[in-house]
């Protein structure tokens, strides 16, 4: 009995001291403790135009009283990359850096407004979000396959089932299903998102021999899968966050296979996260590319931000949190994935993606894009 | 033993400290300075305004909306119309219409709604549809045996009609992709059998719920939001409850993004990112659910009680030639045509500026208003149109069919009547009325939409008066033909409220504005 009370005792006085240690440790990692020691007097506003995919990450109090503490006041607005390139080509745009999601993009501001230096904080791999029951069905189908002992979803073969036609409910042990679409990988729009030109480019390279194309010849031959690939499914969301998130509230019947950012997968800090339920999964395209985050600074506020992002071990620790892959840091805690393509190069990227932004439709008489 | 313990405890309490829910962020501290954000809505977005006044009082930013349609909306915002903010059921249409587009800055999407079918709970126990999957072309089938009525708005006006006509068409076409122009034609004829059962048309999807309320007996369901069949569930005005059926192969949905525009100052913009992180926080996103039945956007937040998952998403035409291509096929063969009786004043006090901006608005139908609103308001093929001037007395009617295959000739006959018109005498409102209404009873091919448009600019002062049009209404056998007045000039405005009350009609003003407008926004209706 009084072996119990001790206990009883010992237990709660070490509740009181853990439970004070914890709310210590919170107040001093808040960048209003006093103990933000060394912080700078004077703030500068920043301002930037960003990938929607690292809204959360930016917005996230941490990071802003991270950047706070350096001197810095962050503002950004978020923007798909062909919206971002329009308002970056007026003279008078408000913004002290951009900061996309694709090398192609930032080499694309960096002409537009004459920018040497970049910083390239972090990278994403591109990722397929999909559900349990799919993936046992796409493995009957040949589009899951096991590569390097990893499951990746083979996009040859997914852009074979495209072109052969087939629907959701002709795939084996799916017969009952009502989904009569064909089966397609969800993108974002190329006229407005970073991701969709990823998507381009693994998908050119796929369709290439696995090899980025690397001529107007290469172009000219998978053009018409790439224009059959996009105008299947018709309007597409513009931001690939908008994409992520009725992929998880929306279910399998709307979002049976979604191209995203893997940090957009891993991310375990944001209000939006996905359930370890084993229900959601996901898989590498094979091939698949990746996205290298790059910010491109207008300003010296800019350059500043771009400085901390890149270097500042606290902002670095906060990025890998959000899911974002370090250069050059090992990742024990996430495997490489088997087969990856570097992106073609600008202009052929540029000619392709030119061609899907027109709105084309396929025609499948001549087998050719239509617009 | 007791290390035993307090390892436990230990673990329990370091445990609670790392679950998400205890490490989340403190909430975003969202006020700032009072603010005012103009926003061009949908109509149906009226449901939110309890919402969003506690929005102003949690942001202090003051939610002012003005309704519009869905393509009348995009054209305002091609147009440099001067708002902060849209939004609508989607960005689909402004992202068709170029100079929109270029005026949309940062979104975010708030809520969303399928576009499905209510019907009446009897009729859809007849039908055998209360408990099991159905299929557009099930759907279509029984509408094309006029096994149920129903009400849609017009696709060229509204979202919910256009995105029904979306639906059944990629549905029946049934290649599993986005329609274009070519599917569209293959697939006209099992869609023009399915709109031999729509019994009601409208402009906007709000007038449409409170007119399928108020003729309940006469339609068996209607094409709408999922949210606007649960509110008409709920608001217990109805004599029988609605089954929602959910068509299997597929549906449309509407994702509402709250839009701020490109070119609003720096304080609208500011205003939109607290609003709209507000509105995603995820006890207002549960409230949006509880209190307007829209689906929240924030994943994690459950959804509202009694709606099922998602349904199968079917692909949206992204190209505006196939959006064209699908208005022309609805307006010129695959709806049902329709017979208007233009009853037109051309009293001595229409003389002058007044007779001349009559013509050129009803001109602007014929074929020679290129704008995209414009295009869809033309006189459509195979639909018949009757001009019926009166002053003192009403005069001789004349009618006009516009043809199938060749509609041009047809609306410039249309014209050059229009055009022929000459101002005197006096005002003879309802004798005219009355005289319309003889001239549809005595046409032939009853299978069409039939409504009247009265255009005055002043009181009735000659042959019958308003009782005596009530007391013809009231006598009269056969279905409602809703009577349109459109207000010009002085225009005697109560009765005109009256005249549409009772015949299920709605006035339109034109009196500050735009007469081509109005024109143009009935045809929704006709």
């Amino acid at each position: 009995m009084k072996a119990l009370r001790t206990i009883a005792l010992l237990v709660s006085v070490i509740l009181v001291a853990v439970v004070a240690w914890a709310v210590v440790r919170r107040a001093t990692a808040s960048g209003d403790a006093p103990a933000a020691a060394g912080c700078a007097g004077a703030r500068t506003r920043v301002t930037g135009v960003i990938g929607s995919e690292k809204t959360p990450y930016l917005n996230d109090p941490r990071v802003l009283s991270r950047l706070s503490c350096l001197g810095l006041t962050l503002v950004v607005d978020a923007k798909g990359s062909r919206d971002m390139v329009n308002t970056l080509s007026d003279d008078a745009h408000p913004y002290d850096f951009a900061f996309p999601s694709s090398a192609s993009t930032a080499e694309r501001i960096q002409q537009l407004r004459g920018v040497n230096d970049t910083y390239k904080p972090f990278s994403s791999v591109m990722v397929v979000a999909t559900w349990k029951p799919v993936v046992t069905m796409l493995r009957g189908a040949g589009v899951v396959t096991t590569v390097q002992d990893r499951p990746v979803v083979d996009v040859d073969a997914l852009v074979g089932l495209a072109r052969a036609g087939t629907r959701w409910n002709q795939l084996k042990g799916n017969e009952s299903s009502p989904n009569n679409k064909v089966v397609l990988l969800r993108t974002t729009d190329p006229k407005d998102s970073g991701s969709a030109i990823q998507f381009v480019s693994l998908a050119s390279a796929a369709l290439n021999g696995d090899r980025p194309v690397s001529s107007a010849a290469d172009v000219a031959k998978v053009m018409p899968d790439m224009c059959r690939l996009m105008a299947y499914q018709g309007t597409k969301e513009e931001t690939s966050q908008d994409l992520f998130e009725q992929y998880l509230s929306d279910g399998p019947a709307r979002s049976p296979l979604a191209l995203v950012y893997e940090q957009q997968f891993l991310d375990t800090t944001s209000a939006i996260t996905v359930p370890r339920d084993g229900e959601h999964v996901m898989l590498f395209p094979n091939p698949t590319v990746y996205a290298r985050h790059t910010v491109v600074p207008f300003t010296d506020a800019g350059d500043r931000l771009g400085r901390a992002l890149d270097t500042d071990e606290n902002l670095q620790a906060l990025a890998a949190e959000y899911g974002f892959r370090l250069d050059g840091r090992a990742l024990t805690d996430r495997p490489e994935p088997p087969v990856v393509q570097e992106p073609p190069e600008y202009a052929l990227l540029e000619s392709m993606l030119s061609e899907l932004e027109a709105n084309p439709s396929f025609d499948d008489t001549t087998g050719k894009c239509a617009k | 033993m007791i290390r035993r313990v307090l390892t436990t405890a230990l673990a329990a309490v370091l445990l609670a400290g790392c679950t998400p829910g205890a490490e989340k962020q403190p909430p975003e501290d969202l006020t700032g300075p009072a603010a005012t954000l103009r926003v061009l809505a949908g109509s149906e977005l009226a449901d939110m305004e309890p919402i969003l006044a506690d929005a102003a009082k949690a942001t202090g930013v003051t939610v002012d909306l003005e309704f519009t349609g869905s393509l009348e909306g995009a054209e305002k915002v091609a147009a440099g119309a001067a708002y902060d903010a849209v939004w609508f059921s989607s960005n689909r249409y402004l992202e068709m219409e170029p100079a929109a587009k270029s005026r949309l800055g940062p979104s975010e999407r708030i809520m969303s709604s399928p576009v499905v079918l209510g019907l009446r709970a009897s009729t859809a126990a007849r039908l055998g549809w209360a408990n099991r999957a159905v299929t557009w072309s099930e759907i279509a089938a029984a509408a094309s045996r006029r096994d149920f009525t129903f009400a849609m708005t017009d696709p060229a006006a509204s979202n919910t009609g256009f995105s029904t006509l979306v639906a059944v068409a990629s549905a029946i076409d049934g290649s599993g992709r986005a329609l274009d122009a070519a599917a569209i034609e293959r697939v006209s004829e099992p869609v023009n059998g399915f709109f031999t059962a729509h019994a009601l048309t409208a402009g906007s999807s709000d007038w449409l719920a409170g007119e399928f309320v108020a003729r309940n007996r006469e339609l068996d369901g209607l094409f709408t939001y999922e949210s606007s069949l649960v509110a008409l569930n709920r608001a217990g005005t109805l004599p029988e409850q609605l089954t929602i059926v959910y068509p299997a192969d597929g549906v449309v949905t509407a994702d509402y993004p709250l839009t701020v525009l490109a070119d609003a100052p720096d304080a609208a913009r500011d205003a939109h990112r607290r609003l709209t992180s507000w509105l995603r926080g995820a006890d207002v996103q549960r409230r949006i659910g509880e209190d307007t039945a829209r689906r929240p956007a924030l994943p994690g937040v459950p959804l509202p009680a009694g709606l099922p998952e998602s349904p199968v998403e079917l692909p949206f035409p992204e190209t505006r030639a196939s959006l064209r291509a699908l208005l022309t096929a609805y307006n010129d063969e695959l709806r049902r045509p329709s017979r208007t009786v233009y009853v037109l004043d051309v009293s001595g006090s229409m003389d002058g500026d007044r007779i001349r901006a009559l013509k050129a608005a009803l001109s602007g139908l014929t074929g020679v208003n290129t704008s995209l609103t414009g295009e869809f308001c033309r006189f459509r093929s195979r639909e018949d149109v009757v001009l019926l001037p009166f002053s003192q007395t009403p005069q001789a009617a004349r009618s006009f069919t516009v043809d199938a295959a060749d509609a041009q000739p047809s609306r410039d006959a249309i014209r050059d009547a229009i055009g022929a018109l000459q101002a005197g005498g006096d005002t003879a409102v309802y004798d005219s009325l009355i005289a319309a209404y003889d001239s549809l009873d005595a046409a032939a091919g009853r299978d069409r939409f039939v409504s009247i448009v009265l255009m005055t600019d002043g009181e009735s002062n000659q042959g019958r008066d308003l009782a005596a049009f009530k007391d013809f209404v009231a006598r009269r056998d056969g279905a409602a033909v809703p009577v349109f007045p459109i207000l010009f000039g002085e225009a005697a405005e109560q009765e005109m409220t009256e005249v549409a009350a009772i015949t299920r009609g709605q006035t339109w003003d034109a009196r500050n504005g735009d007469l081509t407008r109005a024109f143009c926004q009935i045809r929704g209706y006709q």
